[in-house]
């Protein structure tokens, strides 16, 4: 068995999360302070839009940015002489993108659920936004914050479509799991799909144990006193 | 001090308009539920906001819609007892007390042990709020507006959510607390006995008009 999909897509998975849980949990911050509320919908429906759109859909519009013509995509080249298009980089890329509603909204519902006059008292007692962020509200909302950044993982190590139109096919360069499944049954190997599977439903499942366990612990904590 | 408020607020139902002045004494508003009471205390902490009028402490004033002032929550130095008292449920009794200190940039262990002493708090500091009991709760949460004293005091239904038994007791600490404070205090409640306790000086809240009641 070639295991080079695997590494790849552990490197892209492991990558990815660090950026979408950094992007996820700051900008869900910067939408919750969003006074206007036509603005705040608008906004929200915007960041939402990677996660209801077809992978394919977003890896068009990826490919328009970040493509050998697009705006981002020349500006790479002419600043860095790296392309993004078809490289290692796109396979993170496309991940990001598509996991980060996961991440966004988890965290903005963790924060909202956060008690309003918990908040409302820090201010009072003069505490500053962004010490009430990080002090207050970041503590108070790990358990949404954890589930987030399992669902953003998985959902980010799973991520097909975009990553085909923007990464593409690659072997040992852009063929991550996903990828190598499919290349193997529409190649006709379906007995070499069968591993790749395997470890795919391992990680998955490991990550999902690994939130629940943690949520039984909080919960048991907060009982026990 | 002085407390001086005459501020409007359009609500669903009504318009509220809250008029009161206050020195360094205790006011006492008694009103049913949906009277605005609460959300009169919120517009002068600054949680909630203000369609329009004027609010002032001492000779700083805070809100102003004819000169466009309105002064930020964190600046406004109004201390706000929460009904359900609204402790950080991430940090223990102790820290709780001390980063409001560590929000005005102030490192002092005294400061933070005076106030537990004063609340008697001693022996509770690594608890944390979920395993303290309602009348607990309350000390913490004064400690942690005195620790860095306010300029006004706003409580809100301070007593609702706890025993009968441990509320005379309670009441008794906390007048006997605020005469040595002195300075403007404003105590939301809807029992009656509970404010004439406090105070003869009591407003009360008919179709978001303020009415004198004593």
């Amino acid at each position: 068995m070639n295991l080079e999909p695997v590494w790849i897509s552990l490197k892209t998975g492991c990558i990815s999360i660090l950026i979408t849980f950094f992007f996820g949990v700051f900008i869900a911050y910067l939408v919750g302070r969003i006074q206007k509320e036509s603005i705040k919908i608008m906004v929200d429906g915007l960041l939402t839009l990677p996660l209801v759109l077809p992978p394919t859909v977003m890896g068009f519009f990826l490919l328009m940015i970040f493509g050998k013509n697009g705006p981002l995509g020349k500006l790479f080249i002419s600043l860095f002489g790296i392309k993004i298009a078809f490289s290692w980089l796109a396979t993170v890329i496309s991940a990001v993108t598509i996991s980060f509603p996961l991440m966004y909204r988890s965290s903005k519902a963790a924060f909202e659920s956060v008690d309003e006059d918990m908040v409302s008292a820090a201010r009072t007692l003069g505490m500053k936004e962004w010490t009430i962020f990080r002090r207050i509200i970041i503590p108070n909302s790990l358990e949404g914050l954890v589930s987030g950044t399992i669902l953003a993982f998985t959902r980010g190590l799973g991520e097909f479509g975009a990553t085909a139109m923007l990464a593409g096919n690659i072997a040992g360069k852009t063929q991550t799991l996903p990828l190598a499944i499919y290349s193997e049954v529409a190649a006709g190997n379906v007995e070499s799909a069968f591993p790749y599977v395997g470890i795919m439903i391992g990680i998955c499942l490991l990550a999902v144990v690994v939130m629940n366990t943690y949520q039984v612990r909080v919960q048991r904590k907060r009982k026990n006193l | 001090m002085k407390l001086v408020v005459d501020i409007h607020r359009k609500l669903e139902l009504f318009s509220l308009h809250a008029k009161l002045e206050c020195k360094n004494e205790i006011i006492g508003i008694m009103a049913g539920s949906g009277s605005g009471k609460s959300m009169s205390l919120k517009c002068i902490a600054g949680i909630e906001h203000v369609d329009s009028g004027f609010i002032q402490i001492g000779n700083r004033i805070i809100y102003d819609s004819n000169k466009k002032i309105n002064v930020k929550v964190q600046d406004r130095k109004v201390g706000y007892l929460f009904q359900n008292f609204a402790l950080f449920e991430n940090m223990t009794v102790y820290q709780n007390i001390e980063c409001v200190l560590l929000a005005h940039k102030i490192k002092d262990e005294n400061r933070v042990q005076e106030e537990i002493k004063r609340f008697k708090l001693e022996g509770l500091e690594n608890r944390y709020p979920r395993q303290l009991s309602g009348g607990q709760k309350q000390r913490v949460a004064l400690a942690r507006i005195f620790v860095y004293p306010p300029d006004v005091l706003l409580l809100d239904e301070p007593f609702s959510s706890l025993d009968r038994d441990l509320k005379k007791e309670l009441m008794k600490d906390l007048k006997v607390q605020l005469e040595k404070w002195n300075k403007p205090t404003i105590l939301v409640s809807h029992d009656k006995e509970e404010i004439k306790y406090f105070t003869k000086k009591i407003y009360t809240i008919k179709e978001g008009q303020y009415e004198k009641v004593y």
